[in-house]
């Protein structure tokens, strides 16, 4: 279906050039675009204009003209005026909407394609015969982008992002259920993951503003194939879950930077339960106080340096170290110690994500 | 009637990090609000907790007096313009104005009145019906201004953290917003990284660090009385010198020593470090780069300390010329009217203008003399 946005562009284009005011309503009367005011007046004449078997005809001022889809009735458009050139411009934009639903319905096929492709609901044989049929190149590189809102059947994201790449006639933009937006895009020669998380994040920035939708991108890795799309997906996909895990505050994540996260959101959760009790010894890191975990993250996040920690936290140097052998004294590991602190970090990422699968649980 | 009002705003994101801490601010109605801080201060997490775009953990926004907390974007009568916004590549600056307009489904009149108003505010009509690879860098700000006020907001909300760094397009971000808050008058929060804070004509300046407001107030106060080490370095260019120091008193006055140097202090400084009790203790000396000058040039009866120091570095910057020195470990930096090249390598003679001398507790970094 062609969007109203599209529909009212197109008039108001006509008008321009025709100085004619057009109107598009659906079948049941209801104004889909038009460049005049109080369009809904004419419900009644155009109802009984739908059911009647004429093509075209003039009603108070106005001529009605029908657009067919394959022979069914699809728009009714309104010219207003009464004259010869009136007609004449009606049935010119009647013509024009009914090539635009011909040109909609291929892409519509595009896209029930590439649902598909990324479903894995073809056959190896069939993507390469279907994607020759409908004039997709095979052999480019591609890459996925997935784009979560926040609320469900959100049209104006969907709108946003169809806009943003009207342009770029070999990305393929659809939603693949009620919160998920799907951006298959064709990666020019050269382009570096840096360049494709520059994209993610006008996109972001655009459905914020412009959709004032809540959302989180992902992307997966590129590919050369288009056999090989479906894998970008469900890269973006895996970066999606383990981005909500590990790194909440980013609202864009990319499958290549996600580091250990990826490997942890991969364990069963058995295995991850035996390495927390045999590291923590029965404990969480829950039980921990405030300060205790400010300290840990802040040595963290200062690649384990003494002084500079102190100094973040507004605390002496022999305070943090009497912290750091506290913990010590509870856990047996030195967070000054490299091997002790990498086993630390990774117990951390795993009780988030054991808490993460339990939420999801229930 | 305050226009926004933030209650015990906390944001914790997963793994503990605290994006904002019990952070409580009031904007009036009208006003012109800078945020800055450095990566990661939590500044745009704030605009983005205003804006409905993320959650806060707990705490209360209210606007116009209603809370709106747990309200959706759209229903918050805000206008956002972040900094990797584009104008939709395939539509002229006239169809990207009312792109959003006729998404919210507004009658043609309505739309067309608001591109007229809008139109004349930002003196976009000329650009109307050009597409945006017609555009110039200024144009393009002004269309996605438009694109944002069209909506008619009643606090607009700017996040340039990522974009607008080069100087020109600075300077005409600054001139922009100068002007559609004039014209406007509507409350307007903008987020900025650091320096470029300086370039905007805010009525207010918010200096934010690891999720706390550091400080509150018109540019020049927190320029000149900054109330921590942390802004003191972090607003203003080239950042104030911070030198480690210790206290003294000599005939009913104060001074600091220092790595090659000593410095009685004015009287009203002094008495508040002595207030303070810290004789004897180490605190951290700041001085800006202007408030220094190599020995010859003219000082006031003030001035009574100085440094001797090795000239390491000449730099001319915007018109200023600036000396690089060390007080023992610190690097330091004074201003000079004329270019000193050729005493490169040479020691001279810093002078420390008093009047101008900053103190910090060493601890807790707090100012002392402020």
């Amino acid at each position: 279906m062609i969007s109203n946005q599209i529909l009212q562009s197109n008039i108001e284009g006509l008008k321009d050039i025709t100085r004619i005011d057009l109107c598009v309503c659906d079948v049941e009367g209801k104004v889909l675009a038009s460049t005049f005011e109080h369009a809904e007046e004419y419900e009644n004449s155009i109802l009984a204009f739908a059911d009647s078997p004429a093509d075209s005809q003039a009603i108070s001022g106005y001529q009605f003209f029908k657009v067919f889809d394959e022979h069914q009735l699809e728009y009714i458009l309104l010219a207003r005026g009464g004259s010869d050139d009136v007609y004449m411009v009606g049935k010119l934009a009647a013509f024009q909407i009914q090539n635009l639903l011909v040109a909609y319905k291929e892409r519509f096929d595009k896209d029930n394609f590439i649902k598909n492709l990324l479903l894995d609901n073809l056959l190896l044989v069939d993507i390469y015969n279907r994607a020759k049929k409908l004039h997709i190149e095979t052999n480019v590189k591609r890459v996925v982008f997935l784009i979560e809102t926040k609320n469900e059947k959100d049209a104006n994201a969907l709108e946003t992002v169809r806009s943003l790449f009207a342009g770029k006639t070999k990305d393929f933009i659809t939603a693949v259920d009620e919160k998920n937006i799907i951006l298959v895009r064709e990666v020019k020669s050269g382009e570096t993951y840096e360049e494709l998380e520059k994209t993610a994040n006008m996109i972001l920035d655009m459905l914020n503003t412009e959709a004032m939708s809540r959302v989180h991108i992902a992307f997966g890795t590129i590919v050369n194939e288009i056999k090989d799309v479906s894998r970008s997906y469900k890269e973006a996909k895996m970066a999606l879950d383990v981005g909500k895990i590990f790194y909440s505050g980013k609202r864009v994540v990319a499958y290549s930077n996600l580091g250990i996260g990826r490997l942890i959101y991969q364990l069963p959760l058995p295995l991850c339960r035996m390495f927390i009790k045999e590291i923590f010894d029965g404990k969480s890191p829950d039980d921990f106080d405030e300060e205790t975990l400010t300290t840990i993250n802040k040595f963290f996040e200062n690649s384990l340096n003494v002084s500079e920690t102190s100094r973040q936290l507004y605390i002496h140097r022999n305070t943090l170290v009497y912290r750091l052998d506290k913990l010590q004294k509870s856990t047996g590991l030195d967070l000054r110690v490299f091997e002790d602190a990498i086993t630390f970090k990774i117990a951390l990422m795993v009780v988030k994500y054991m808490k993460y699968m339990e939420n999801l649980d229930y | 009637m305050s226009a926004l009002v933030l209650k015990s705003i906390n944001k914790i994101y997963h793994g503990g990090h605290r994006a904002i801490r019990e952070l409580n601010l009031e904007i009036g109605e009208k006003e012109f609000l800078v945020l800055s801080g450095p990566d990661g201060c939590g500044k745009s997490t704030l605009l983005r907790i205003i804006a409905g775009l993320e959650e806060a953990d707990t705490g209360m926004v209210f606007m116009d007096g209603e809370n709106v907390t747990e309200a959706d974007t759209k229903d918050r009568g805000v206008a956002m313009l972040f900094g990797n916004s584009i104008l939709y590549p395939e539509m002229s600056v006239h169809d990207n104005l009312v792109f959003a307009l006729r998404m919210a489904k507004l009658s043609q009149t309505e739309i067309a009145a608001r591109v007229k108003e809008t139109a004349e505010l930002l003196e976009l009509e000329p650009i109307l019906g050009k597409m945006p690879d017609m555009l110039s860098g200024p144009e393009i700000f002004r269309a996605l201004l438009g694109r944002a006020v069209i909506r008619r907001p009643s606090v607009f909300l700017l996040d340039v953290t990522a974009s607008y760094k080069e100087p020109e397009l600075l300077s005409c971000v600054g001139r922009e917003l100068g002007r559609l808050h004039e014209r406007m008058g509507i409350t307007m929060i903008c987020a900025v990284g650091g320096r470029e804070a300086l370039e905007l004509p805010a009525s207010r300046l918010v200096i934010m660090n690891d999720g706390v407001v550091c400080q509150d107030g018109m540019p020049k106060e927190l320029y000149e009385k900054p109330s921590s080490r942390f802004v003191a370095e972090f607003f203003g260019c080239p950042p104030m010198n911070i030198v480690p120091a210790v206290v003294f008193g000599e005939d009913n006055c104060v001074g600091l020593s220092f790595e090659g140097g000593r410095l009685m202090l004015p009287d009203e400084k002094g008495r508040k470090i002595a207030k303070g009790g810290y004789f004897g203790k180490e605190v951290l000396m700041g001085i800006r780069p202007k408030g220094v000058h190599a020995a010859g040039e003219a000082m006031s009866k003030e001035a009574l300390g100085g440094v001797a120091a090795g000239l390491e570095g000449v730099e001319n910057r915007d018109g200023e010329c600036l000396l690089h020195f060390h007080i023992g470990e610190a690097d330091c930096t004074a201003s000079a009217d004329k270019v000193l090249q050729s005493e490169v390598g040479k020691t001279l003679i810093f002078e420390i203008d008093a009047a101008e001398v900053h103190v910090f507790d060493k601890t807790t970094e707090k100012t002392v003399t402020n």
